[in-house]
């Protein structure tokens, strides 16, 4: 099966012209989903590089309208989107307003790293009545309890964080993935389970491919060359993660 | 006509039953990475298991009396009376409590839940200093390691405070994200705690954060309502008609407001910080000028702009420096059963002056807040009234910024 590769980028970061321009770059790659962080003040599951790239991108002037206008401007790619947001900037839009704007941006899914299931039924109703998945979260630490509940609340895919931390760590993969990997595919053999957080190269996407995933987000690493505005070299990155997954 | 009436209040029973885990009317909840699930759920279980178990009560109670000074005194402030002509003022001197404030209340009660825990790490957030302080001292005491994450303009203004967590043994984080004050300080204290969490207790400072945080905080301050309710009705027979606690996150004004939740007749009145006044964009006055939404974890007021960016925040007094409140006071605010108003920097100086001049007394700039109230609320008050005023902390911390403000 193809594996996928899921490139993450801070919108409005390093600059707001440069949304489009990293989304066609990204696309001319040929990758199924491409994932749109919104920059928040209280990233709570966000390491030094995204932080720094959200407070960057903050400070520019970035919000979701913005965004929004952005994404209204070019030809939808053929990538999926996949909009990253902390839930109080979402709330504070309007969960319905917001799925509705996300759907005729061309948007395809939504992830929000500090919505656990419990607290999702209203949101996920709201994604659903509008054609979006709400993608969910499983962690190192989950029980099997709760990888049971998440996994049958899931669809298009789930995102098993490799760490117990946060993204760009530069720890090892955790030592259950595989473990929390075979226990998913139990319950549903079908659903593609993608790892990130601390994935950051060729060598950590291997390594996590071998624990059984389906693929894998890459952030910080691309957000940090994208930061140095060295366009060329972070999307080369992305082609050569690309090339050892195939 | 009786059988419709039981029917409804079993209607009524049964929608109080239903409410959202983990929520005070439509806030609270947990809203937290996936990571940290877990974690919360085994808290909340030894937590509700060692508050059920006599040895663990027993041990909490022993701390209190012996190590913390408790019971703290209601105390009868007659000069501040005398010199307001109206209600009587009783101070519940939280002030004398061990390390100077309430928060060793709370300090002390969940590191004994960490020892439950089996976990031997602890991380806290601190603002002035006093969480941060009660969270060293009580790790101290119970053998724990300990880092305190504080923001870099707190570890300016509260220099003394820093260092006796030092002294203390504990491992001071600066944290110079933002405004480097404690919303960073809280943010950055739960991405520690997201990558440590299978070794790591985190002692959450106020009564907020994701469920169960409200409600374990609330439990081991409520100490100081308790005590109150009971030696206002021993020396005046009658229970006090206002309540009053200045609040930023809310722990010490929960904890004394919670004892007398079901006396409808005592009034509940919470005091933000007012900053330079609520009128510019300097002030922490969550209450009364912010919109609900989620920080930290739990869904609340917040001072936020129309995108859902968190603001910062401004007191004199770091204490209160946060655009963040507890869930319960939200409800409470919503439901009317407390009324929350702002007091300003200015305002809060004069109650500390006014205090220390007439009763002795050095509060903390925090708990000057309420102090300050009393210039406006006085006059409302009539002679056979009863104030209770939690003063929440001493003021010994503050002196490198009252020193700014006071020139003798």
């Amino acid at each position: 099966m193809k594996k996928l590769l899921i490139p993450f980028f801070t919108a409005g970061h390093p600059n707001i012209n440069s949304i489009s321009q990293i989304i066609q770059a990204l696309d001319k790659i040929g990758l199924d989903y491409i994932e749109i962080g919104l920059p928040h003040s209280d990233a709570l599951a966000d390491g030094p590089i995204i932080q720094n790239s959200s407070f960057k991108a903050l400070q520019s002037g970035m919000n979701l309208e913005v965004l929004f206008d952005n994404l209204k401007m070019h030809k939808p790619p053929q990538s999926k989107l996949i909009l990253f947001s902390y839930y109080n900037p979402l709330m504070c839009y309007g969960l319905e307003k917001l799925a509705e704007r996300w759907k005729q941006s061309g948007g395809h899914s939504i992830l929000v790293p500090d919505l656990p299931f419990e607290e999702a039924g209203e949101f996920k109703q709201i994604c659903e009545d509008n054609g979006l998945n709400l993608i969910f979260l499983i962690a190192p630490t989950s029980t099997p309890e709760r990888i049971k509940q998440i996994t049958e609340m899931s669809s298009e895919f789930l995102y098993l964080v490799s760490v117990t931390g946060i993204t760009g760590s530069q720890q090892d993969l955790s030592e259950n993935l595989g473990e929390i990997i075979r226990e998913i595919k139990l319950i549903k053999p079908n659903l593609p389970v993608v790892i990130g957080f601390g994935i950051s190269n060729p060598e950590t996407a291997i390594k996590a491919i071998k624990q059984g995933a389906d693929g894998i987000v890459i952030g910080s690493a691309l957000v940090k060359l994208l930061n140095e505005n060295n366009f060329t070299k972070a999307f080369e990155l992305i082609k050569n993660i690309k090339a050892v997954l195939n | 006509m009786i059988v419709i009436i039981k029917q409804k209040n079993k209607v009524n029973l049964s929608l109080l039953n239903t409410n959202k885990k983990g929520y005070f009317g439509n806030f609270g909840g947990q809203f937290v990475p996936e990571t940290l699930m877990p974690a919360l759920s085994e808290l909340e279980t030894v937590f509700e298991n060692a508050i059920k178990e006599p040895e663990f009560q027993l041990e909490l109670k022993n701390l209190y009396q012996n190590y913390i000074g408790r019971p703290t005194p209601l105390y009868y402030a007659k000069r501040l009376t005398e010199y307001f002509g109206k209600a009587k003022i009783l101070l519940k001197r939280e002030d004398l409590n061990h390390t100077g404030a309430h928060k060793i209340n709370n300090a002390v009660g969940q590191a004994l839940l960490a020892k439950k825990l089996g976990k031997k790490n602890i991380i806290a957030e601190t603002g002035a200093g006093q969480h941060g302080v009660a969270t060293a001292t009580a790790c101290a005491l119970l053998d724990l390691n300990c880092t305190i994450y504080m923001g870099a303009k707190d570890m300016e203004r509260q220099k003394p405070n820093v260092f006796r967590m030092k002294m203390l043994g504990a491992n001071v984080q600066e944290v110079t994200n933002g405004e480097q004050t404690l919303k960073e300080a809280t943010s950055e204290a739960i991405r520690a705690w997201v990558s440590r969490v299978e070794n790591t207790h985190y002692i959450l400072g106020t009564a907020s954060g994701p469920h169960p945080y409200p409600l374990i905080v609330r439990e081991f301050q409520a100490i100081i309502g308790s005590e109150a309710r009971e030696q206002c009705l021993e020396s005046y027979n009658k229970l006090p008609n206002y309540v009053l606690a200045c609040i930023g996150g809310g722990s010490n004004a929960i904890g004394i407001f919670h004892a007398f939740k079901e006396d409808q007749s005592v009034k509940f009145i919470g005091l933000e910080a007012g900053g330079k006044g609520i009128e510019t964009t300097e002030h922490a006055a969550t209450l009364t000028k912010g919109s609900p939404g989620i920080l930290h974890g739990t869904k609340s007021y917040l001072l936020q702009d129309n995108f859902g960016r968190i603001k910062e925040a401004h007191s004199i007094s770091a204490g209160m420096d946060y655009p963040g409140v507890g869930p319960e006071h939200s409800h409470l605010k919503d439901i009317g059963r407390a009324e929350y108003f702002s007091v300003t920097d200015d305002e809060a100086l004069q109650g500390f002056q006014l205090l220390a001049r007439v009763e002795g007394i050095l509060a903390a700039l925090e708990s000057s807040h309420a102090i300050g109230y009393l210039f406006k609320f006085m006059p409302q008050t009539s002679s056979d009234e009863i104030i209770i005023l939690n003063l929440s902390g001493r003021g010994d911390k503050d002196i490198p910024i009252l020193s700014q403000y006071f020139d003798f």
